[in-house]
């Protein structure tokens, strides 16, 4: 008797056809705008990715995603333009500068719990933003820094949104397949078994202070990789994308689109980034319909879109085996 | 052979004494109950074992290792396995997974090949499934292996914890009253159970308030009344012992005969 299915196997047709699908987009319907707007899905999926690791998973509800995405965007602009480095070194130092900023101030408050964790990372995010305004000398205050070079690696300049929407892409399912596994081995269960449970946890042997660290470094690398890609699309970086009020949304996104699935974060992502662009003139009211979105997914849908996609499938597939018989 | 000794331990809360002045050691491949009325401290004991709690004052150590530094988890690797008196399994886990959560403490996979999922972390994973599979046969919770641990019925919640500690491969199995609430064909498989364990050499000292139970099952019995020992010594010898039939009956039973 083989009890144990390996689901991967089942998922890898319709993750191809997905992933495929992804990729010929921008050949198939070359449109500048609706391009650039995928490329900001992709680096907000990179972003949700660590977001959804440490909120979804871990279940530490982390309001300090948009800090690092910051520190990673300032990183990255500093060293390719005051230092004149070349992108792949900004790129690795939007990734190394957050993780060390995570794992300095995560060993202390990650000891704390539910909200005051929330609010020790929210603290943590305005001190961020007060250094991006306040240290002009560094990130040049409130104007910030300006012709960034685009992203350039193996001598191809990423200068046009099809192009950069490859690079974002392909990172973007990179990271989502690592952070797949990842969810899926035995680090992924020790999470799960931490949200449900701290104290049997750590009489199971798992290093509960360790492994929230491990996760907030992790989370913190994601974004500062998104914000490193963020800014060499835009080529100019100031301090306004980074406030809490992108964390806040950065939670919505993961909560839309379902915590304890990693889908979740793609579908959180479209729906966040594509829905101002689709509501017109009617903008100015996104965050009420963002937050009107969010109260009714907490109420009827826990598990997000990801959920109800799940539990339609499951419907599905219980129909037709209900009908065979 | 000594093999869990506690050292004059002290648990101060506030002004209060869980436990004053506390010292027993148990001994390799036996059951031992601890035993006492409500109150007498049992649980907290078990917590400074367990690292959950730091002693005020003493020693703790196992096999002449000091747990006194070690945290919870430090502890579970040197070999002391727990279960709580309300079941805490993982509930929205599998059962399977909750008892892989104590096998995958033998596996030392990082995290690099864990996300890159190579051979080695896949060879890995199939070997914490069959382990966990083998620790839910021995206690036959085989059947239940993909339902949510949050669903079993209490009996086998109680069971799955001793399977998820067992996982651990533990020296030391401490068990918080784990025949409460069982029905008496439960309690009998549960004796099975536990003898079956101690087979494996794996010692058990449990906190019990079935006597019946205890008194059938256990070789040596520590019984505790606010805070401190009031006795120890072979079955037999604990159940004539007058200074715990009094704190048992709330009484001296030579002055009740007197006043009578």
């Amino acid at each position: 008797m083989n009890i144990f299915t390996n689901s991967r196997f089942k998922k890898i047709p319709f993750v191809s056809t997905l992933v495929f699908l992804i990729l010929v987009f921008p050949l198939l319907y070359p449109d500048s705008f609706t391009v650039t707007l995928l490329v900001f899905v992709g680096i907000y999926v990179i972003v949700c990715t660590g977001l959804s690791l440490i909120f979804g998973f871990a279940g530490q509800l982390s309001l300090t995603q948009a800090a690092f995405y910051g520190i990673g965007a300032y990183s990255s602009a500093l060293m390719t333009t005051k230092y004149s480095l070349p992108f792949w070194i900004g790129f690795s130092s939007s990734a190394i500068l957050p993780a060390l900023v995570a794992f300095i101030i995560g060993w202390p408050i990650l000891r704390l719990k539910h909200f005051y964790l929330a609010m020790a990372t929210l603290a943590f995010s305005e001190i961020t933003m007060v250094f991006f305004i306040q240290e002009i000398d560094i990130t040049g205050g409130p104007t910030g820094i300006t012709r960034i070079p685009p992203a350039k690696l193996f001598g191809i300049v990423f200068d046009t949104p099809v192009k950069y929407f490859f690079l974002v892409w392909i990172l973007a399912l990179s990271i989502l397949w690592f952070a797949n596994n990842l969810i899926e081995s035995k680090i992924g269960r020790s999470l799960r078994a931490i949200s449900d449970n701290e104290i049997a946890a750590s009489a199971m042997g798992i290093n509960i202070a360790a492994m929230k660290t491990f996760m907030f470094v992790m989370s913190a690398i994601l974004a500062g990789i998104g914000g490193s890609l963020y800014v060499h699309f835009v080529s100019f970086v100031n301090p306004d994308p980074f406030s809490v009020s992108l964390s806040v949304l950065l939670v919505i996104m993961v909560a839309v689109g379902g915590v304890r699935s990693l889908w979740g974060s793609v579908l959180g992502a479209i729906f966040i980034t594509i829905l101002p662009s689709l509501l017109g003139a009617y903008k100015q009211y996104s965050m009420l319909i963002y937050g009107t979105i969010l109260i009714l997914i907490l109420m009827f849908l826990p598990d997000g879109i990801a959920g109800l996609i799940v539990s339609i499938i499951k419907n599905i597939n219980l129909q037709s085996k209900s009908l065979k018989e | 052979m000594t093999h869990l000794v506690l050292d004059n331990i002290t648990k101060r809360f506030g002004g209060l004494n869980a436990v004053s002045d506390l010292s027993f050691s148990t001994e390799k491949n036996k059951i031992t109950a601890l035993i006492g009325p409500n109150g007498a401290g049992k649980t907290t004991t078990f917590n400074l074992i367990s690292g959950l709690l730091k002693p005020t004052y003493g020693k703790v150590s196992l096999e002449d290792q000091n747990l006194n530094e070690l945290e919870p988890h430090q502890i579970c690797k040197i070999g002391i396995g727990r279960s709580f008196q309300t079941p805490h399994i993982f509930p929205n886990l599998t059962t399977l997974e909750n008892v892989m959560i104590g096998c995958q403490l033998q596996t030392n996979t990082g995290f690099l090949s864990c996300g890159l999922n190579i051979s080695s972390a896949r060879s890995d994973e199939r070997k914490i499934i069959d382990n966990a599979y083998e620790e839910l046969k021995f206690l036959n919770l085989e059947k239940y292996c993909h339902q949510m641990a949050g669903t079993l019925p209490l009996g086998q919640q109680r069971l799955l914890e001793i399977a998820r500690a067992l996982a651990t491969k533990p020296k030391l199995l401490l068990l918080d009253e784990p025949a409460a609430g069982l029905t008496q064909s439960e309690l009998n498989k549960l004796r099975e159970h536990l003898i079956k364990i101690k087979d494996r050499n794996i010692s058990i000292l449990l906190v019990e308030h079935n006597m019946r139970f205890v008194f059938k099952t256990v070789e040596y019995i520590i019984v505790m009344n606010f805070g401190k020992k009031l006795a120890e010594g072979k079955p037999d010898d604990i159940s004539k012992n007058e200074n715990v039939i009094a704190a048992y009956l709330g009484q001296s039973p030579k002055v009740e005969y007197a006043s009578a």
